[in-house]
């Protein structure tokens, strides 16, 4: 697993929710945030001012691409996955289901005690 | 309540020079207020969001070129009000109706007349804090023409000075002033019809103009 402080982890996990919105192709905004709140039953509610700014953060970092689409009566900015966001994603999506594994087995027996114990 | 001037001078300057949670914080505060200016305009809730989203993209993308020769505020809230504006002009052209008047039509000679006058049952500061009256502005706003309404949302509620709200709207300060005082008009008549009392009613008919 990659070494990685625990808070850091934590604060990827939203990096990680977008792009995996964007794992089975290009969306804009709008979509990523349906997408999200779809996935996750409401549960992270994504604000357009948290996902912009990390969206840009994501292009800097060459993670995804983003291209204008002025063909229809609306202008919108798409976004892809680059390679190395495909890769990102896949190596961080093994290390956070390694780690939730791990978790979920300290936790389980708090949430399930045995009899008599 | 929006943040202070100064906070957000703070941000936007470590937004310029490339701190992502400083975007994040800046357009955090004034995402609702984008959202509510938007939803004023153009009246649908999906409108609305497209419009957020527009803006938080023109603020993110055009940052660097911000001079700081207006508020923060003001220069965001030009921004959601051109993006608001563009929707609104391509509905406007699909339903092939003119946004703009000509200019020689724009002048006091129409603005109108009240056609019911009545004293209000309260002060304009108790009818500020209720909950009622926003919803009965909102109501009153919705029934008033695009050219109109956007005055009155960026000039009287949202705070743009006259030149501002003109740039915004790419208008003449003159237009801005017709139409805001003809706005303040309609909605007063509209607003008196729910708040007037009835005992101090008048019907201003036999006047003679």
């Amino acid at each position: 697993m990659t070494q990685k402080n625990p808070r850091e982890f934590v604060q990827g996990g939203l990096d990680l929710l977008v792009l995996s919105a964007l794992a089975d192709g290009p969306k804009y905004g709008y979509l990523i945030q349906k997408r999200i709140r779809e996935a996750t039953d409401h549960g992270v509610p994504l604000q357009a001012g948290t996902l912009y700014p990390l969206l840009h953060r994501m292009e800097a970092e060459k993670l995804i691409r983003a291209r204008w689409d002025d063909s229809t009566s609306r202008q919108r900015k798409w976004y892809e996955l680059t390679a190395a966001g495909r890769r990102h994603l896949t190596r961080q999506a093994q290390d956070w289901v390694r780690l939730t594994d791990l978790i979920r087995d300290l936790l389980t027996p708090v949430l399930e005690p045995k009899p008599g114990v | 309540m929006p943040p202070a001037v100064n906070d957000d001078l703070e941000l936007v300057h470590r937004a310029q020079r490339g701190d992502f949670s400083a975007f994040e914080v800046l357009l955090g505060h004034y995402e609702t207020r984008i959202y509510r200016l938007a939803y004023r305009i153009l009246r649908r809730e999906h409108d609305a969001e497209e419009v957020v989203q527009q803006t938080f993209l023109s603020v993110i993308e055009h940052l660097a070129s911000f001079r700081e020769e207006s508020r923060f505020s003001t220069w965001l809230l030009k921004i959601a009000a051109n993006h608001a504006l563009a929707v609104l002009r391509k509905k406007r052209r699909e339903h092939t109706v003119a946004w703009e008047t000509p200019p020689e039509e724009e002048g006091y000679q129409d603005v109108p007349h009240p056609r019911y006058i009545a004293q209000w049952r309260d002060t304009p500061e108790e009818l500020a804090g209720r909950r009622e009256t926003r919803h009965l502005l909102d109501e009153a706003l919705e029934e008033l023409d695009d050219k109109y309404r956007l005055v009155f949302v960026l000039r009287d509620i949202e705070g743009l000075s006259t030149q501002e709200t003109a740039e915004a709207l790419d208008i003449s300060v003159a237009n801005v002033k017709v139409r805001l005082l003809r706005a303040r008009l309609m909605l007063r008549e509209k607003l008196t019809r729910a708040f007037g009392d009835e005992a101090t009613r008048v019907e201003p008919h036999d006047h003679d103009h």
